[in-house]
Protein backbone atom coordinates (compact mmCIF):
# COMPACT_ATOMS: atom_id res chain seq x y z
CA UNK A 1 0.00 0.00 0.00
CA UNK A 2 1.01 3.54 -1.39
CA UNK A 3 1.62 6.43 2.15
CA UNK A 4 -1.02 8.19 2.13
CA UNK A 5 0.69 11.16 1.27
CA UNK A 6 1.48 9.60 -2.54
CA UNK A 7 -2.16 10.74 -3.58
CA UNK A 8 -0.70 13.78 -5.46
CA UNK A 9 -2.69 16.15 -7.63
CA UNK A 10 -2.28 14.17 -11.01
CA UNK A 11 -3.38 10.74 -9.10
CA UNK A 12 -6.46 12.86 -7.75
CA UNK A 13 -7.13 14.09 -11.11
CA UNK A 14 -6.63 10.40 -12.55
CA UNK A 15 -9.06 8.85 -9.71
CA UNK A 16 -11.50 11.53 -9.97
CA UNK A 17 -12.01 11.43 -13.99
CA UNK A 18 -11.39 7.26 -14.11
CA UNK A 19 -8.33 7.46 -15.76
CA UNK A 20 -6.37 4.45 -14.64
CA UNK A 21 -4.27 4.40 -11.31
CA UNK A 22 -1.62 2.30 -10.17
CA UNK A 23 -2.47 -1.20 -8.86
CA UNK A 24 -2.11 -0.16 -5.00
CA UNK A 25 -5.05 2.62 -5.73
CA UNK A 26 -7.32 0.06 -7.20
CA UNK A 27 -9.64 -0.37 -4.28
CA UNK A 28 -10.19 3.67 -4.08
CA UNK A 29 -10.31 3.33 -7.83
CA UNK A 30 -13.24 1.46 -7.47
CA UNK A 31 -15.06 2.90 -4.70
CA UNK A 32 -14.80 6.23 -6.95
CA UNK A 33 -16.49 3.89 -9.73
CA UNK A 34 -19.03 2.71 -7.17
CA UNK A 35 -20.39 6.83 -6.23
CA UNK A 36 -20.32 7.26 -10.00
CA UNK A 37 -22.49 4.25 -11.02
CA UNK A 38 -25.15 4.90 -8.07
CA UNK A 39 -25.70 8.46 -9.28
CA UNK A 40 -27.27 6.57 -12.87
CA UNK A 41 -30.75 5.75 -12.19
CA UNK A 42 -33.34 6.90 -14.18
CA UNK A 43 -36.17 9.54 -12.18
CA UNK A 44 -39.01 10.23 -13.86
CA UNK A 45 -40.18 13.65 -13.88
CA UNK A 46 -42.91 15.29 -12.20
CA UNK A 47 -46.46 15.64 -13.81
CA UNK A 48 -46.14 19.01 -13.88
CA UNK A 49 -42.34 19.12 -15.24
CA UNK A 50 -43.43 16.42 -17.80
CA UNK A 51 -46.81 18.40 -18.96
CA UNK A 52 -44.56 21.47 -19.86
CA UNK A 53 -41.80 19.57 -20.89
CA UNK A 54 -44.41 17.86 -23.51
CA UNK A 55 -45.57 21.29 -24.19
CA UNK A 56 -42.05 22.91 -24.51
CA UNK A 57 -44.32 26.27 -22.14
CA UNK A 58 -42.60 27.15 -19.35
CA UNK A 59 -44.20 30.65 -18.88
CA UNK A 60 -45.39 31.48 -15.07
CA UNK A 61 -42.18 29.36 -13.77
CA UNK A 62 -39.72 31.20 -11.66
CA UNK A 63 -36.40 31.09 -14.27
CA UNK A 64 -33.30 29.57 -12.39
CA UNK A 65 -30.58 32.47 -11.78
CA UNK A 66 -27.82 32.75 -14.22
CA UNK A 67 -24.53 32.55 -13.14
CA UNK A 68 -22.82 36.07 -13.43
CA UNK A 69 -18.79 37.16 -14.18
CA UNK A 70 -17.73 38.50 -10.38
CA UNK A 71 -18.03 42.08 -11.31
CA UNK A 72 -21.40 41.48 -12.80
CA UNK A 73 -22.49 40.01 -10.25
CA UNK A 74 -21.19 42.91 -7.50
CA UNK A 75 -23.30 45.83 -10.37
CA UNK A 76 -25.76 43.50 -10.29
CA UNK A 77 -26.09 43.55 -6.09
CA UNK A 78 -25.67 47.30 -6.29
CA UNK A 79 -28.40 47.22 -8.86
CA UNK A 80 -30.97 46.21 -6.44
CA UNK A 81 -30.38 47.62 -2.89
CA UNK A 82 -31.61 51.18 -2.19
CA UNK A 83 -29.64 54.45 -2.86
CA UNK A 84 -28.46 54.70 0.80
CA UNK A 85 -27.22 51.88 1.24
CA UNK A 86 -25.20 52.91 -2.07
CA UNK A 87 -23.67 55.25 -0.69
CA UNK A 88 -23.13 53.70 2.82
CA UNK A 89 -21.25 51.04 0.92
CA UNK A 90 -19.60 53.31 -1.38
CA UNK A 91 -18.61 55.45 2.13
CA UNK A 92 -16.93 52.36 3.98
CA UNK A 93 -15.06 51.30 0.68
CA UNK A 94 -13.37 54.96 0.53
CA UNK A 95 -12.69 55.48 4.18
CA UNK A 96 -11.73 51.70 4.08
CA UNK A 97 -9.10 52.76 1.46
CA UNK A 98 -8.03 55.78 2.88
CA UNK A 99 -7.00 54.38 5.84
CA UNK A 100 -5.05 51.45 3.98
CA UNK A 101 -3.06 54.16 2.13
CA UNK A 102 -2.69 56.36 5.44
CA UNK A 103 -1.32 53.05 7.29
CA UNK A 104 1.02 52.45 4.27
CA UNK A 105 1.77 56.48 4.57
CA UNK A 106 1.32 56.42 0.60
CA UNK A 107 -0.91 59.79 0.60
CA UNK A 108 1.15 63.23 0.09
CA UNK A 109 2.35 65.02 2.99
CA UNK A 110 -0.66 67.02 4.01
CA UNK A 111 -3.24 64.81 3.12
CA UNK A 112 -1.46 61.97 5.20
CA UNK A 113 -1.32 64.14 8.32
CA UNK A 114 -5.19 65.25 7.98
CA UNK A 115 -6.06 61.34 7.52
CA UNK A 116 -4.03 60.71 10.53
CA UNK A 117 -5.66 62.90 12.52
CA UNK A 118 -9.52 62.00 11.08
CA UNK A 119 -9.10 58.27 11.71
CA UNK A 120 -7.29 58.59 15.37
CA UNK A 121 -10.67 60.64 16.20
CA UNK A 122 -13.10 58.82 14.82
CA UNK A 123 -11.04 55.18 15.44
CA UNK A 124 -9.44 53.69 17.85
CA UNK A 125 -6.24 53.08 15.48
CA UNK A 126 -2.74 55.54 16.71
CA UNK A 127 -0.18 56.13 14.02
CA UNK A 128 2.15 57.11 17.08
CA UNK A 129 4.37 54.66 17.06
CA UNK A 130 7.89 56.27 19.06
CA UNK A 131 7.12 56.00 22.52
CA UNK A 132 10.84 56.31 23.53
CA UNK A 133 11.00 60.17 21.95
CA UNK A 134 7.89 60.84 24.14
CA UNK A 135 9.76 59.82 27.56
CA UNK A 136 12.95 61.99 26.48
CA UNK A 137 10.52 64.63 25.84
CA UNK A 138 9.27 65.25 29.11
CA UNK A 139 12.95 64.73 30.86
CA UNK A 140 14.09 67.66 28.70
CA UNK A 141 11.32 70.13 29.48
CA UNK A 142 11.42 69.77 33.46
CA UNK A 143 12.60 73.23 33.61
CA UNK A 144 10.17 74.16 30.98
CA UNK A 145 7.21 72.84 33.21
CA UNK A 146 8.14 74.99 36.07
CA UNK A 147 8.17 78.21 33.38
CA UNK A 148 4.98 77.11 32.38
CA UNK A 149 3.31 76.18 36.04
CA UNK A 150 4.74 79.69 37.26
CA UNK A 151 2.74 81.60 34.21
CA UNK A 152 -0.18 78.82 35.17
CA UNK A 153 -2.19 80.63 37.58
CA UNK A 154 -2.02 83.68 35.78
CA UNK A 155 -3.56 82.15 32.65
CA UNK A 156 -5.99 80.41 35.08
CA UNK A 157 -7.63 84.05 35.41
CA UNK A 158 -7.88 84.25 31.57
CA UNK A 159 -10.70 82.08 31.21
CA UNK A 160 -11.64 84.20 27.57
CA UNK A 161 -8.20 82.57 26.59
CA UNK A 162 -8.41 79.24 27.15
CA UNK A 163 -5.76 78.19 24.60
CA UNK A 164 -5.89 76.57 21.47
CA UNK A 165 -7.34 73.09 21.29
CA UNK A 166 -5.94 69.94 21.54
CA UNK A 167 -6.03 67.55 18.95
CA UNK A 168 -6.00 64.09 21.31
CA UNK A 169 -8.97 61.66 20.36
CA UNK A 170 -11.99 61.51 22.39
CA UNK A 171 -11.92 58.50 24.12
CA UNK A 172 -8.42 58.36 24.54
CA UNK A 173 -6.87 58.09 28.12
CA UNK A 174 -5.38 61.71 29.20
CA UNK A 175 -1.79 59.45 30.34
CA UNK A 176 -0.09 57.04 29.12
CA UNK A 177 -0.12 53.28 30.88
CA UNK A 178 3.09 52.82 32.33
CA UNK A 179 3.69 56.30 33.34
CA UNK A 180 2.04 56.53 37.13
CA UNK A 181 4.22 58.81 38.11
CA UNK A 182 2.35 61.74 36.25
CA UNK A 183 -1.26 61.73 36.83
CA UNK A 184 -0.51 62.96 41.13
CA UNK A 185 1.86 65.34 39.98
CA UNK A 186 0.43 68.45 39.82
CA UNK A 187 3.59 70.39 38.62
CA UNK A 188 3.41 68.32 35.03
CA UNK A 189 -0.08 69.66 33.72
CA UNK A 190 1.14 69.88 30.45
CA UNK A 191 1.72 66.15 30.11
CA UNK A 192 1.32 65.45 26.59
CA UNK A 193 -1.11 63.09 25.55
CA UNK A 194 -0.28 59.63 25.19
CA UNK A 195 1.29 59.00 22.22
CA UNK A 196 1.26 61.95 20.64
CA UNK A 197 4.97 62.72 20.13
CA UNK A 198 3.79 65.69 17.93
CA UNK A 199 2.12 67.44 20.12
CA UNK A 200 4.58 67.43 23.62
CA UNK A 201 4.68 71.18 24.65
CA UNK A 202 8.70 70.44 23.66
CA UNK A 203 10.62 73.57 23.50
CA UNK A 204 12.64 72.86 20.67
CA UNK A 205 10.03 72.94 18.43
CA UNK A 206 7.31 74.82 19.08
CA UNK A 207 7.45 77.23 15.96
CA UNK A 208 6.75 74.24 13.74
CA UNK A 209 3.38 72.79 14.74
CA UNK A 210 2.16 69.78 12.46
CA UNK A 211 -0.49 70.78 10.27
CA UNK A 212 -3.27 69.00 11.42
CA UNK A 213 -2.94 71.56 14.45
CA UNK A 214 -6.04 73.50 13.65
CA UNK A 215 -8.02 70.50 14.69
CA UNK A 216 -11.72 70.70 14.69
CA UNK A 217 -12.80 72.70 17.70
CA UNK A 218 -15.48 69.98 19.18
CA UNK A 219 -12.42 68.11 19.67
CA UNK A 220 -10.71 70.88 21.16
CA UNK A 221 -13.60 71.61 23.61
CA UNK A 222 -13.49 68.20 24.71
CA UNK A 223 -9.91 68.05 25.76
CA UNK A 224 -10.06 70.97 27.43
CA UNK A 225 -13.08 70.25 29.50
CA UNK A 226 -11.06 67.10 29.88
CA UNK A 227 -7.87 68.67 31.37
CA UNK A 228 -9.86 71.04 33.78
CA UNK A 229 -11.15 67.77 34.70
CA UNK A 230 -8.26 65.76 35.58
CA UNK A 231 -6.04 68.79 37.25
CA UNK A 232 -9.46 69.66 39.43
CA UNK A 233 -8.68 72.12 42.18
CA UNK A 234 -5.35 71.29 42.07
CA UNK A 235 -4.33 75.01 40.51
CA UNK A 236 -6.41 75.41 37.21
CA UNK A 237 -3.33 74.73 35.25
CA UNK A 238 -5.44 72.05 32.68
CA UNK A 239 -6.33 74.74 29.68
CA UNK A 240 -2.93 76.36 30.15
CA UNK A 241 -1.11 72.67 30.04
CA UNK A 242 -2.97 71.79 27.00
CA UNK A 243 -2.61 75.41 25.31
CA UNK A 244 1.06 74.74 25.92
CA UNK A 245 1.33 71.28 24.90
CA UNK A 246 -0.55 72.25 21.58
CA UNK A 247 2.90 73.90 20.48
CA UNK A 248 1.71 77.57 21.27
CA UNK A 249 4.28 77.95 23.68
CA UNK A 250 5.99 80.42 21.91
CA UNK A 251 3.27 82.11 21.69
CA UNK A 252 1.93 82.27 25.18
CA UNK A 253 4.48 84.16 27.25
CA UNK A 254 4.24 86.97 24.58
CA UNK A 255 0.43 86.74 24.27
CA UNK A 256 -2.07 89.05 26.17
CA UNK A 257 -1.10 87.57 29.57
CA UNK A 258 1.94 89.74 29.47
CA UNK B 1 -29.56 20.71 -28.55
CA UNK B 2 -29.33 23.54 -26.70
CA UNK B 3 -30.41 26.04 -29.13
CA UNK B 4 -33.22 23.44 -29.85
CA UNK B 5 -33.89 23.66 -26.53
CA UNK B 6 -33.93 27.30 -26.37
CA UNK B 7 -36.52 27.52 -29.45
CA UNK B 8 -38.92 24.87 -27.35
CA UNK B 9 -38.32 21.74 -29.25
CA UNK B 10 -40.03 19.18 -26.51
CA UNK B 11 -37.61 16.19 -27.77
CA UNK B 12 -34.64 18.65 -26.64
CA UNK B 13 -36.08 18.93 -23.15
CA UNK B 14 -36.61 15.44 -22.63
CA UNK B 15 -32.78 14.68 -24.47
CA UNK B 16 -31.28 17.06 -22.04
CA UNK B 17 -33.91 16.10 -19.10
CA UNK B 18 -32.56 12.47 -19.78
CA UNK B 19 -28.87 13.16 -19.60
CA UNK B 20 -29.06 15.22 -16.70
CA UNK B 21 -31.54 14.23 -14.37
CA UNK B 22 -30.11 11.00 -13.23
CA UNK B 23 -26.85 12.59 -11.91
CA UNK B 24 -28.79 15.60 -10.40
CA UNK B 25 -31.16 13.45 -8.54
CA UNK B 26 -27.62 11.08 -7.43
CA UNK B 27 -26.04 14.00 -6.32
CA UNK B 28 -28.81 15.36 -4.56
CA UNK B 29 -29.81 11.85 -3.19
CA UNK B 30 -26.38 11.01 -1.58
CA UNK B 31 -26.39 14.78 -0.23
CA UNK B 32 -28.95 13.21 2.34
CA UNK B 33 -32.17 15.60 0.36
CA UNK B 34 -34.98 14.71 1.62
CA UNK B 35 -36.73 14.15 -1.67
CA UNK B 36 -34.41 13.96 -4.24
CA UNK B 37 -36.67 13.01 -7.36
CA UNK B 38 -39.02 16.03 -6.70
CA UNK B 39 -36.18 18.19 -5.98
CA UNK B 40 -34.62 16.94 -9.42
CA UNK B 41 -38.00 18.55 -11.09
CA UNK B 42 -37.85 21.66 -9.08
CA UNK B 43 -34.42 21.77 -10.46
CA UNK B 44 -35.27 21.57 -13.99
CA UNK B 45 -38.50 23.44 -14.25
CA UNK B 46 -35.91 26.33 -13.39
CA UNK B 47 -33.40 25.79 -15.87
CA UNK B 48 -35.95 24.86 -18.67
CA UNK B 49 -37.48 27.97 -17.97
CA UNK B 50 -34.20 29.98 -17.60
CA UNK B 51 -33.14 28.17 -20.74
CA UNK B 52 -33.64 31.35 -23.19
CA UNK B 53 -31.56 33.68 -21.07
CA UNK B 54 -28.72 31.38 -20.82
CA UNK B 55 -25.85 32.02 -23.11
CA UNK B 56 -23.23 29.11 -23.27
CA UNK B 57 -21.71 25.48 -24.10
CA UNK B 58 -23.22 22.45 -22.91
CA UNK B 59 -20.32 21.76 -20.27
CA UNK B 60 -21.48 25.40 -19.25
CA UNK B 61 -24.71 24.26 -19.18
CA UNK B 62 -24.04 20.93 -16.93
CA UNK B 63 -22.43 23.08 -14.71
CA UNK B 64 -25.30 25.83 -14.16
CA UNK B 65 -27.41 23.07 -14.01
CA UNK B 66 -25.52 21.58 -10.78
CA UNK B 67 -25.20 25.15 -9.44
CA UNK B 68 -29.04 25.21 -9.53
CA UNK B 69 -29.41 21.67 -8.31
CA UNK B 70 -26.52 22.82 -4.98
CA UNK B 71 -28.87 26.27 -4.45
CA UNK B 72 -31.95 23.68 -4.43
CA UNK B 73 -30.17 21.51 -1.79
CA UNK B 74 -29.21 24.65 0.59
CA UNK B 75 -32.82 25.75 -0.15
CA UNK B 76 -34.41 22.36 0.93
CA UNK B 77 -31.57 22.49 4.24
CA UNK B 78 -32.50 25.76 5.44
CA UNK B 79 -36.63 24.64 5.16
CA UNK B 80 -36.05 21.70 6.97
CA UNK B 81 -34.04 23.60 10.00
CA UNK B 82 -37.32 25.55 10.04
CA UNK B 83 -39.63 22.35 10.54
CA UNK B 84 -38.00 21.33 13.63
CA UNK B 85 -40.44 18.44 12.91
CA UNK B 86 -38.23 17.11 10.20
CA UNK B 87 -34.86 17.33 11.62
CA UNK B 88 -32.36 16.41 8.22
CA UNK B 89 -29.33 17.89 10.14
CA UNK B 90 -29.29 14.37 12.06
CA UNK B 91 -26.23 12.63 10.59
CA UNK B 92 -28.09 8.84 10.49
CA UNK B 93 -30.92 11.10 8.05
CA UNK B 94 -27.97 13.12 6.01
CA UNK B 95 -25.86 9.95 5.74
CA UNK B 96 -27.97 7.34 5.06
CA UNK B 97 -30.73 5.40 3.52
CA UNK B 98 -34.29 7.11 4.64
CA UNK B 99 -36.66 4.10 5.91
CA UNK B 100 -36.57 0.17 5.45
CA UNK B 101 -37.91 -0.33 2.31
CA UNK B 102 -35.37 2.19 0.73
CA UNK B 103 -32.53 -0.03 2.65
CA UNK B 104 -33.53 -3.14 1.25
CA UNK B 105 -33.56 -1.53 -2.36
CA UNK B 106 -30.68 0.38 -2.06
CA UNK B 107 -28.89 -2.79 -0.49
CA UNK B 108 -30.42 -4.73 -3.76
CA UNK B 109 -28.14 -2.10 -5.93
CA UNK B 110 -25.47 -2.37 -3.81
CA UNK B 111 -25.85 1.74 -3.06
CA UNK B 112 -25.90 1.25 0.63
CA UNK B 113 -21.83 0.50 0.26
CA UNK B 114 -21.84 4.02 -1.09
CA UNK B 115 -23.88 5.71 1.46
CA UNK B 116 -20.65 4.46 3.99
CA UNK B 117 -18.55 5.57 2.13
CA UNK B 118 -20.05 9.02 1.32
CA UNK B 119 -20.40 8.99 5.63
CA UNK B 120 -17.02 9.07 6.14
CA UNK B 121 -16.50 12.40 3.78
CA UNK B 122 -17.46 15.79 5.74
CA UNK B 123 -20.12 17.95 4.33
CA UNK B 124 -17.40 19.53 2.46
CA UNK B 125 -15.15 17.22 1.18
CA UNK B 126 -18.81 15.00 0.22
CA UNK B 127 -20.14 18.33 -1.88
CA UNK B 128 -16.63 18.66 -3.68
CA UNK B 129 -16.09 14.87 -4.51
CA UNK B 130 -19.40 14.69 -5.51
CA UNK B 131 -19.92 17.69 -7.74
CA UNK B 132 -16.51 16.13 -9.35
CA UNK B 133 -17.19 12.37 -9.76
CA UNK B 134 -21.17 12.63 -10.28
CA UNK B 135 -21.84 15.78 -11.53
CA UNK B 136 -18.67 15.17 -13.81
CA UNK B 137 -17.35 18.94 -13.24
CA UNK B 138 -13.82 20.56 -13.25
CA UNK B 139 -12.39 21.95 -10.63
CA UNK B 140 -12.78 25.36 -11.88
CA UNK B 141 -16.45 24.63 -12.03
CA UNK B 142 -17.13 23.08 -8.93
CA UNK B 143 -15.51 26.21 -7.32
CA UNK B 144 -17.67 28.38 -9.16
CA UNK B 145 -20.90 26.29 -7.70
CA UNK B 146 -19.83 25.70 -4.02
CA UNK B 147 -18.15 29.24 -3.79
CA UNK B 148 -15.25 28.35 -3.00
CA UNK B 149 -11.68 29.05 -4.28
CA UNK B 150 -9.72 26.76 -6.41
CA UNK B 151 -7.22 25.56 -3.77
CA UNK B 152 -10.03 25.27 -1.45
CA UNK B 153 -11.50 22.85 -3.46
CA UNK B 154 -8.55 20.81 -4.60
CA UNK B 155 -7.31 20.63 -0.83
CA UNK B 156 -11.31 19.30 0.24
CA UNK B 157 -11.18 16.89 -3.01
CA UNK B 158 -7.58 15.48 -1.98
CA UNK B 159 -8.52 14.95 1.79
CA UNK B 160 -12.04 13.20 0.79
CA UNK B 161 -10.45 10.92 -1.04
CA UNK B 162 -7.85 10.00 1.63
CA UNK B 163 -10.58 9.79 3.63
CA UNK B 164 -12.51 7.25 0.69
CA UNK B 165 -8.67 5.36 1.04
CA UNK B 166 -8.46 4.87 4.50
CA UNK B 167 -12.53 3.28 4.57
CA UNK B 168 -11.73 1.17 1.88
CA UNK B 169 -8.39 0.03 2.33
Amino acid sequence: MLPLHLLDEDTVEALLTGRPVTPGLAPLAGAVGAIKAASRQPVRPSAELAQRMASGDFTGISPAPIPAPAGRRLRSWLSGVSPRVRVVTGAVVLFTGLTAATATGALPGPAQARMETLIETVTPISFQDEPEPDVVDIRDTEPDRGRTASTGPGESHTPADPGPPVTTPPGKPETPPGKPETPGNPDKPETPPPGRPETPGNPDRPETPRPEAPAPDNSGQGNNGNGNSGNGLGDGNGGAGNGNGNGNSADRPNGPDR
Amino acid sequence: MLDAARAGAPWAFERLYGDLAPIVTGYLRLQGSAEPDDLTSEVFLGVFAGLPSFEGTESQFRSWVFTIAHRRLIDERRRAVRRPSEPTDDPATLDGPGGDAEAEALDALGLRRVYELCATLSAEQREVVLLRIVGDLTVEQVAQTVGRSVGAVKALQRRGLTALRKKVE
